[in-house]
């Protein structure tokens, strides 16, 4: 029997790698259907496996989203079934950004989950929240009651365990910092609550318009890393809550923080 | 100037500037010490292309003088990958029927002319969006090696990805 030639099959790996990476993560997984060599492409490719992940936790090009925590936390766990243990979460990324592994500012596997961060360019950090896999519990929750707002962000401090949660307002950035293991702020930090003075651009930019896209949000938190050269150490990662978008952070050496409200 | 040669013994003659469009050619000619300043020298390679060519050499004219993309700068890279727009020019370029369009994506890749691989893959990657597998496999002639079982198995693990 002869076999029509195709010649999208034909062409070498590596090629039809890079045209796979040109489409969103659904179109990714769809073509795992398509013949063995689309699948054990897609299954076997460090950049095309991450991709692919980045929309299944509805991080990227997920047209469901928006979409509530709770669902973004639930596709969540989906996502943790793919990986046996942080380890291989580790290599797996590792092996896509051999050039930029010196860029990762975190990767840490406590009780309560990996964290993982590391630069898309002028995308800022990607922070992927991925729950114990051997716990049959659910995760703790992280997050806080009053955490419902628009656009906010994440941090990831550097103890473990511990993550500052980081909410965008007009006039200011309050940063909540949270003891991951039971959601209780951190001590060891002066204060559980701390507020930063709003950069210039907060002034004419609300929250909402903040959110439109991830570039532009990128590109004020760079400018008012300028603005303040004096600032925290905290990386935060900002979550454009509404395109569903983790998109950048900052990493200040010394803090221009006013402490405010304790943690009670 | 160069002269290349293509696999069909057919001669190109062209600007060092166009040939330079190709790191494969420039990177060639600069390993044997040929300069820019010193034209015209006439140069000798033989390249495994043939009719493609022709289109590879409009490519490479009508975006001589740009900036070519470092390979190094992997953010260029990255900005590169998520791109998905393709400019007019090279749209109306790359317009032309799958023969020959992965004859120009193979030649851009042998000569490493990385913005032309990459319209090419963007437009194939174009053509495959929003398709099912069933679709992609038509349009492609690709031939559905899964047995019944392997693909309804993989169809029930990428449940989730359909569309809501």
């Amino acid at each position: 029997m002869s076999v029509p030639l195709s010649y999208l099959t034909a062409l070498p790996t590596e090629i039809l790698e890079t045209i796979l990476l040109h489409l969103p993560g659904q179109d990714i997984i769809k073509t795992e259907a398509v013949n063995k060599r689309f699948r054990d492409l897609v299954r076997n490719s460090p950049a095309l496996q991450h991709r692919s992940e980045l929309f299944d936790i509805g991080l990227i090009d997920n047209p469901r989203y928006p979409c509530d925590f709770t669902e973004r936390r639930r596709l969540c766990s989906r996502y943790t079934h793919k990986w046996t243990s942080a380890k291989d979460m580790v290599k797996t990324t590792h092996a896509f950004y051999p050039a930029k592994s010196s860029s990762w500012t975190t990767a840490k596997y406590s009780g309560n989950g990996l964290f993982v961060s590391y630069p898309w360019k002028d995308e800022g950090l990607t922070f992927l929240y991925v729950p114990p896999v051997t716990s049959q519990r659910p995760p703790k929750t992280w997050s806080i009651p009053q955490f419902s707002f628009r656009a906010a962000s994440y941090a990831a401090y550097p103890p473990e365990n511990v993550v500052a949660i980081a909410e965008l307002r007009q006039n200011s950035i309050r940063v909540h910092i949270l003891n991951l293991r039971d959601g209780s702020p951190c001590d060891k930090l002066p204060s559980g609550i701390i507020t930063w003075e709003a950069p210039s651009w907060a002034n004419t930019q609300t929250v909402e318009s903040m959110s439109m896209t991830s570039s532009r949000i990128a590109t004020y938190l760079h400018c008012w890393c300028e603005q303040l050269p004096d600032c925290e150490v905290w990386k935060i990662i900002v979550w454009d809550w509404k395109m569903g978008n983790m998109v950048t952070f900052l990493s200040h050496e010394q803090p221009c923080i006013t402490h405010s409200i304790p943690g009670s | 100037m160069v002269l290349l040669v293509t696999s069909d013994n057919k001669n190109f003659v062209v600007d060092r500037e166009v040939a330079d469009r190709s790191v494969f050619v420039k990177n060639t000619l600069e390993a044997r010490g040929l300069s820019i300043a010193t034209p015209p020298m006439l140069n000798g390679g033989c390249f495994e292309l043939t009719s493609p060519f022709l289109q590879v050499l409009e490519y490479c004219q009508h975006h001589r003088g740009e900036p070519l993309p470092t390979t190094d700068d992997a953010n260029a890279d990255e900005n590169r990958k998520r791109t998905t727009d393709i400019g007019e020019w090279d749209r109306k370029f790359i317009t032309v029927d799958h023969e020959m369009l992965f004859e120009i994506i193979l030649a851009a890749n042998y000569l490493d002319i990385k913005p032309l691989l990459d319209v090419g893959c963007k437009t194939i990657g174009n053509m495959v969006k929003g398709k099912s597998p069933e679709e992609v496999r038509k349009l492609f002639d690709i031939v559905n090696d899964f047995t019944p079982e392997e693909e309804a198995q993989i169809k029930k693990e990428n449940e989730w990805a359909e569309d809501p």
